[in-house]
């Protein structure tokens, strides 16, 4: 299987790290970002828990006013697209705006901004809903943003998703790349925290602990009780793979030219499914963890020979549920990993469900040169997503 | 090798009507749709107007989802869906891996609106209407109702969804990534959008007056456009009716303001001249062109010189009139509206007319359709769609009889 387009660049705003290094250091450790809530009050509910991000520590990463007062997705964004261009040694400055793309998943958007818009117009009417709140409120704010911060012309877009919209982003990418014949395009998700998307999550008892145990994520166990949620954005460089190695580029991984359609993994090769040794897998712990462990069954166990060698990961207990941006930091974390030949140690623990009993997760990192990942993702709404990346080494 | 793309069904509901028959209509008379709202108070707006939809009831039978529980978004999606694979003859034999892409704004607005109401006010609203107030859910729930498992997306670049979707989805057919698409976009009126376009000075307290040099600002509509794309050698191959083909589809990003356009039209520009190109044709060989045309001071303005740099002399003669001024500006919707639109003017050879055109402003001199009814045969028309962010879209349409 080839690989058109490669990964030469990913920037990761994530409550375990700001920065790729860091969030790799972070992954290898195991340190979670799951911590009490800070940014809003969570007196009366059962759930505490959240992953959240310092906007300081954004400022020191990113910081230019045009955007000082862009909600904090935008901002999540902005720093995570910067990162991930000076990752791959581009330079806006030089790059022929025409030619570069820009795709942004997103789940709930810019909620804060959105939520406090609604507020004033309920409760104090009509003159008091203030016009900065509702221009950033848009769903396609982050990327208009990003599109004027990184003088990005030739598409900006933006796709409305669940869980799955952060790699559903670099599948859309990958499409308009070759429909507009771009050179670049930066892709991945971006979400942050809410006070109401965490008080209806909590209420539609999706929110862990939903009925008993100890409040965090444990995907595909038996006993979970629900997702913790999270916050951030993960931007990957896309390019022509070609363009990449002739300017010397450092590639993390391919994207697989035969990607699957939604779940559908039959349209993955069978050739190609025997070579998947590593899946980075979205289950959250709370709706479709059952739903996802039968499809990755099937994928990974059924005609796989390798079936007792594919490692099975999950990020979600050290960064939360970071919607959008979680399923872009799946992508990426998949990337760094063919990328160095290291797995990090799996946090999907004991007491698996019965769909997962092929699933032997590793407790330490392990040195393996996988040939292809796959990341999985599926969303409360049932739709779902796979990825294919292909180690650039082979 | 590249495929030919055409369109096999189409459907629609604006503030004009419900189905295409109403609305061809509406364009043929020239009737002005737009009215005091009724949905919510709009007493201290500086706006009042609106194109809203009346007397839409949802009566539809539903195979899967339950219709008290869907967000009117997903109505007018699923009656204008409904239309458009009914006219394609895939009402029983829709394709199962039939892909879906969507362009839209506020995706469920209303649920959200509802739902954060309640919540203030201290009662306990229904916690599921937190997923049907997402963008992508309405696709979603089209995707359950009709069964489908193809490939899904739900495009929101603000007012230039619908053209997006449609031009994403041509390009998807004409690479061979896709064979049958069902595409459009949607928005409703909210609230929360009425008072955030009036918290921006952008709505009109009077008329919506497209490239009228006294426009002072746009109306918000709300409806959805559906169409259904293929490959034309399939499309032939089942002796399906072909309605138009899409021949082009260009797109850029301003990359100069959130709210605002870049004044020189110049990204405007490369988005319409992207498309001509991309359906190797002369801009003189365009018939009609549909604006974006909001009315607001700054779009009409840019717009005008995006038109003028593409289609340099010919501006002057090629006919242009935006029909939000009979339905209203319709966001993630009005793309796609606009689409289905300029091929019923197409099919029927009658210019759709830009409502209250008075007086012409030396910033937008272009030829302004200001009389309904006028015949004309329209072999190729542009679509144009500008939106917040500085998104930009146009698609180019032909009749299939040239």
């Amino acid at each position: 299987m080839s690989c058109e387009y490669v990964i030469t660049g990913i920037g990761i705003v994530s409550p375990i790290g700001i920065g790729n290094p860091v969030f790799w250091d972070a992954l290898l450790a195991g340190r979670t970002g799951i911590k009490e809530i800070k940014s809003f009050n969570t007196e009366g509910q059962r759930s505490r828990l959240g992953a959240e991000i310092n906007t300081d520590d954004i400022d020191a990463v990113f910081s230019d006013k045009r955007f000082r007062r862009a909600a904090k997705i935008s901002k999540y964004c902005l720093a995570a697209a910067d990162m991930a261009i000076k990752d791959s040694g581009l330079n806006p400055s030089v790059w022929d705006p025409a030619k570069t793309g820009l795709v942004v998943g997103v789940t709930h958007g810019a909620m804060n901004y959105t939520r406090d818009f609604h507020t004033a117009l309920i409760r104090e009417g009509a003159l008091s809903a203030s016009p900065m709140f509702f221009s950033d409120s848009v769903l396609n704010a982050p990327a208009g943003n990003a599109s004027i911060a990184f003088n990005i012309k030739g598409a900006a877009h933006t796709i409305a998703g669940g869980i799955p919209a952060g790699i559903d982003a670099i599948d859309y990418a990958i499409r308009v790349m070759r429909n507009n014949n771009l050179d670049v395009c930066i892709a991945g998700g971006a979400e942050e925290i809410d006070a109401l998307v965490f008080d209806s999550y909590a209420r539609f008892g999706l929110l862990s602990p939903n009925n008993r145990g100890k409040e965090g994520i444990k995907p595909f166990a038996s006993d979970r009780n629900g997702f913790v949620t999270g916050e951030g954005a993960c931007m990957l460089v896309l390019e022509k793979k070609e363009a990449a190695v002739k300017r010397g580029a450092v590639v993390y991984a391919g994207i697989s030219d035969a990607n699957p359609l939604g779940t559908d993994f039959k349209s993955v090769p069978s050739d190609d499914r025997g070579k998947i040794i590593y899946a980075v897998t979205g289950a959250n712990g709370a709706g479709k963890d059952v739903i996802e462990a039968r499809i990755l069954k099937a994928l990974l166990a059924g005609n796989n020979k390798n079936a007792a060698r594919v490692f099975v990961g999950n990020i979600k207990p050290l960064t939360g549920e970071c919607f959008a941006a979680g399923s872009a930091m799946q992508a990426a974390s998949a990337a760094m990993a063919l990328h160095k030949g290291i797995i990090p140690p799996s946090t999907i623990g004991e007491g698996l469900i019965k769909e997962m009993d092929w699933c032997r997760p590793n407790t330490k990192e392990e040195e393996v040169k996988a040939d292809m990942a796959l990341i999985s993702s599926i969303g409360f709404e049932g739709s779902g997503s796979l990825l294919v990346l292909k180690s650039h080494g082979f | 090798m590249n495929r030919r793309v055409v369109i096999t069904g189409t459907g629609l509901i604006t503030a004009l009507g419900i189905g295409k028959k109403e609305n061809l209509s509406g364009i043929i008379e020239g009737r002005n749709a737009i009215k005091e709202i009724a949905s919510f108070d709009v007493k201290s707006y500086r706006g009042k107007t609106g194109g809203e939809i009346k007397g839409f009831n949802f009566s539809r039978v539903l195979k899967k989802l339950k219709a008290s529980r869907l967000d009117r978004a997903t109505k007018l999606l699923l009656t204008a869906a409904d239309e458009a694979v009914l006219e394609a003859g895939l009402k029983e034999c829709l394709p199962q891996d039939t892909s879906l892409i969507l362009g839209t704004t506020l995706g469920g607005m209303f649920s959200g609106e509802t739902y954060h109401r309640s919540i203030v006010y201290g009662k306990k609203g229904r916690p599921s209407l937190i997923l049907d107030y997402l963008a992508h859910c309405q696709g979603a729930h089209l995707t359950e109702e009709y069964g489908l498992n193809g490939r899904q997306f739900t495009i929101s670049n603000a007012c230039a969804s619908g053209t997006n979707a449609i031009g994403f989805a041509y390009k998807e057919i004409r690479s061979g990534r896709a064979h049958t698409v069902i595409a459009g976009g949607y928005d409703t009126m909210c609230e929360f959008t009425f008072a955030g376009f009036n918290s921006l000075q952008a709505v009109t307290p009077s008329l919506c007056r497209p490239f009228d040099k006294g426009r002072d600002g746009l109306v918000l509509g709300e409806g959805a456009g559906v169409m259904v794309l293929e490959e034309m050698g399939r499309a032939e191959g089942r002796g399906a009716d072909i309605i138009a083909e899409v021949i082009g589809y260009g797109e850029s990003s301003d990359a100069f303001h959130i709210t605002r356009p870049e004044p020189g039209g110049a990204s405007a520009a490369a988005a319409i001249s992207d498309a001509l190109e991309d359906a190797q044709i002369d801009a003189s060989r365009i018939d009609y062109i549909n604006a974006h045309g909001t009315a607001t001071t700054y779009n009409d303005a840019m717009e005008a010189k995006a038109i003028q740099r593409v289609f340099g002399n010919v501006s002057k003669t090629i006919p242009v009139s935006s029909i939000k001024s009979m339905i209203g500006h319709l966001l993630g919707g009005a793309g796609a509206v606009e689409a289905v639109i300029t091929i019923l003017a197409m099919k029927e050879g009658v210019l759709p007319p830009n409502l209250n055109y008075k007086t012409p402003d030396p910033d937008c001199l272009l030829n302004i359709v200001d009389k309904p009814g006028q015949r004309i045969s329209i072999k190729r028309a542009v679509s144009n769609s500008f939106g917040f962010g500085g998104a930009n879209a146009a698609i180019v349409f032909q009749d299939v009889n040239t």
